[in-house]
């Protein structure tokens, strides 16, 4: 079922109203009020970051509390009034927030949908009015395909950067990304559906107080850089070079997405995503966060399963879009999905014991005695990410910075010191063992020691 | 890794913020360290002047529509009256203040316009100076923005869509409006239409505190008149005969208003740029950018 949006065309020209920037064409359904925000949203002369005819912006912001406008924002022809420059030709897709749900609150879908339906390039000649547009909803609220693209390389490590200061700071001009929107369609991907709408974006404009996006992206504009820095309540990330945080100084959604990310189960953390409650308040996304990353720990026998799942929902909604018929439960059974570089879920723990065992002899977990085989089965879970840990593994410290809390409030407390001590006899053990192997001693593992023991010790007191 | 350190604590730092700052222009509080005011986007340069130098500068407006030629005319005025002249003395207050005359000139001086001033308030150049007049003994400080066309023209239609003009006007001790000659010869009703909306604004801030004609001195400067000989030879005549409206409602409307042609450039020619044409200018002979201002300096 088709949605029906409104359009319309900021740029700069000779009109019966008045000769320079001004809302040249817009449909009916634009408001006053609507041509007011977006006269002081849309961007005027010399506000792209590139001059050239193939440089581009796409833009998001509200309108009112009820509308938000996608946009996107090209270099036209010189400037009409023959003063050289180019001229800046914005063009507006207006979308209720009922209508905007329907693209899973993303603008990124919106746009693709009208870059198909409607014609957003370029007029030499303006028009004075413009129609409604009919676009079809298309994508959904967490892509599959989008999400493993975040898996790759640094990606993880620069997402995780970007939620932790996005859910602390105001406002973040955004630089090191080679002025690809992708990763701006990638960080909405990640982000719970009905929360999308608070992040304002642009892409490739100069910074300007007057439109207060929460995001800028300035790519590698340093004349820009040290302008937005100047600004007030707006903060630099550079995503070449992504701070990470310690563990425990990050908030819990962004450490959810580093694990969803760095953690082999793209499809039980697309499924756990969308899943999420749409009634969600942002001051519940710690919490959020939380909650998802343990749910995704206990997943991992079932990723095989929910990756048939999301790829038989890909192919009937495909089929149904072909056709136009509705759905057949006569078809084909699920196919396996065999991921070429996650273990199989049978032998995945036994890996990690094995590298358990590997680091420093018997598993802690195995020496105690006395313990049922609920409490056997958690420190077996506490070996894993102890594992982890003392290797290096961000995500593993930060699981265990959750699940040991947990696990201790368990435990009865002479149980607890007897576990205490047998992770710390286990990590001076591992300790030496490490440093045997290697000529120098590499002063990151006894950073990852203390930081696993002192967790361990402090989280329990 | 988790990381710990010691941070000293800069207690001072929060005492500056506890003391805001207000801005020159609009009157909004700011933090001690900000670099334009968070509510109009003006300068707080201008606020520190006046801070610390005990001063209260005076404002002139320059007006006009996008492409009246601001840019060039303020640019010129500064740099003419920067040099020795024994008529009006300009002295620059602030690095800031001479962005806009160099700009000017480097753009001239290569043959070719200065770009289009940006809509956002964050991006004009905004000039204070101490103008110094032969038979004054002590010197006009003076606050001058070069605003874009645009941006004035949303403000009259929708006021306070821009607070620095909206605050800037109200404040302003005299105006500099332009009229775009060249658009009047072509027969273009903008020009009259644009004058008009602006007078009425202007006058209607100035009643409200008293009725009757308003006493803000106001020029309006033809500016691109080097292809107009009627309108150097009588400003005045050419204002009444071209553009009736605007002189009906100027002189019901203020009580002191004076009438210039000017022009920057002796001849323009189009070059091709990209299959669009871009307007050079060939000889730079300025007529008429002083008088103006002098006028209205001696009036305010």
């Amino acid at each position: 079922m088709s949605v029906t949006i409104q359009q319309a065309i900021f740029t700069s020209a000779q009109t019966s109203r008045l000769d320079g920037y001004q809302l040249v064409a817009a449909s009916n359904g634009v408001t006053q009020e609507d041509s007011r925000e977006l006269a002081a949203w849309c961007p005027a002369h010399d506000a792209m970051l590139r001059e050239d005819l193939a440089a581009y912006s796409v833009n998001f912001h509200p309108v009112s509390a009820t509308r938000y406008c996608v946009s996107r924002t090209i270099n036209g022809q010189s400037e009409y009034s023959g003063r050289g420059g180019r001229q800046i030709y914005t063009h507006c897709l207006l979308i209720d927030a009922p209508q905007f749900v329907q693209f899973a609150n993303n603008p990124f879908h919106v746009l693709a949908a009208a870059t198909v339906d409607a014609n957003l390039s370029w007029r030499s000649s303006l028009p004075s009015q413009l129609s409604e547009i009919k676009l079809v909803p298309t994508g959904k609220p967490v892509d599959l395909s989008l999400f493993r693209q975040s898996q790759l390389a640094r990606i993880p490590y620069l997402m995780t950067a970007w939620f932790q200061e996005a859910l602390d700071k105001p406002r973040l001009a955004l630089t090191g990304y080679g002025g690809d929107e992708s990763i701006f369609a990638q960080f909405f991907n990640l982000t719970p559906v009905n929360l999308r709408p608070l992040f304002s974006f642009s892409t490739g404009l100069r910074y300007s107080q007057r439109r207060p996006f929460r995001f800028l992206g300035l790519e590698g504009n340093h004349e820009e850089q040290r302008r937005a820095v100047r600004g007030e309540g707006l903060s630099l990330l550079d995503l070449a070079n992504p701070p990470m945080n310690g563990d425990r100084l990050r908030n819990a959604w962004a450490t959810w997405v580093l694990v969803a990310l760095r953690t082999n189960l793209p499809a039980s953390a697309v499924k756990l995503l969308s899943q999420a409650d749409p009634q969600l308040d942002a001051l519940q996304l710690d919490a959020l966060g939380q909650r998802l990353r343990l749910q995704l720990l206990s997943m991992e026998e079932d990723e095989t399963k929910n990756a048939a799942e999301l790829e038989q929902n890909d192919a009937s909604e495909a089929e149904l879009a072909a056709a136009g018929t509705p759905r057949s439960d006569a078809g084909d059974g699920p196919r396996k999905i065999v991921r070429s570089h996650a273990p199989h879920p049978a032998h995945s723990r036994a890996t990690s014991s094995a590298r358990l065992v590997q680091i420093a002899g018997p598993l802690p977990s195995s020496q105690i005695s006395g313990i049922s085989v609920h409490e056997q089965q958690r420190l077996a879970q506490l070996d894993e990410l102890v594992a982890g840990a003392l290797t290096g593994s961000i995500e593993s410290l930060a699981q265990l910075q959750n699940v040991w809390p947990e696990i201790a409030s368990e435990l009865p407390s002479s149980l607890r010191s007897d576990v205490q001590e047998r992770y710390l006899a286990y990590a001076v053990i591992a300790w030496k063992k490490l440093n045997d192997r290697r000529v120098n001693r590499n002063p990151q593992t006894a950073a990852s020691l203390l930081d696993v023991l002192s967790l361990i010790f402090s989280s329990a007191a | 890794m988790v990381r710990k350190a010691l941070v000293a604590m800069e207690s001072y730092r929060l005492a500056q913020y506890a003391v805001p700052i207000s801005c020159y222009i609009c009157g909004g509080d700011n933090n001690y360290d900000v670099e334009l005011c968070r509510h109009c986007s003006a300068p707080m340069a201008l606020s520190h002047q006046a801070n610390t130098q005990g001063i209260e500068p005076g404002m002139i407006a320059v007006l006009g529509t996008a492409a009246a030629g601001k840019t060039v005319y303020l640019g010129m005025l500064l740099d003419m009256l920067t040099r020795r002249n024994n008529r009006v003395q300009v002295l620059a207050r602030g690095a800031f203040s001479i962005t806009l005359q160099q700009r000017t000139m480097a753009a001239l001086a290569s043959s070719a316009f200065p770009e289009k001033t940006p809509n956002e308030p964050d991006r004009w150049n905004w000039v204070h100076c101490q103008a110094k007049l032969p038979s004054h003994k002590r010197p006009i400080e003076l606050i001058m923005p070069d605003m874009a066309g645009e941006a004035i023209l949303e403000e009259v239609d929708h006021p306070h869509s821009y607070p620095a003009i909206h605050s800037f006007l109200r404040k302003c001790a005299g105006v500099l409006l332009l009229v775009d000659t060249e658009r009047i010869e072509d027969g273009s009703q903008e020009q009259n239409y644009f004058m008009m909306k602006l007078i009425t604004y202007l006058s209607e801030q100035s009643q409200k505190k008293k009725r009757g004609k308003c006493t803000r001195p106001m020029a309006i400067v033809f500016s691109k008149a080097d292809q107009c000989d009627p309108c150097f030879a009588n400003p005045d005549r050419y204002a009444r005969d071209r553009t009736p409206n605007l002189w009906q409602q100027i002189g019901e409307r203020f009580s002191t208003v004076g009438f210039f042609a000017s022009s920057v450039t002796g001849a323009c020619s189009q070059r091709l740029d990209h299959g669009s044409k871009v307007n050079v200018p060939l000889r730079i002979e300025p007529r008429g950018i002083v008088e103006p201002f002098e006028w209205l300096i001696r009036k305010v």
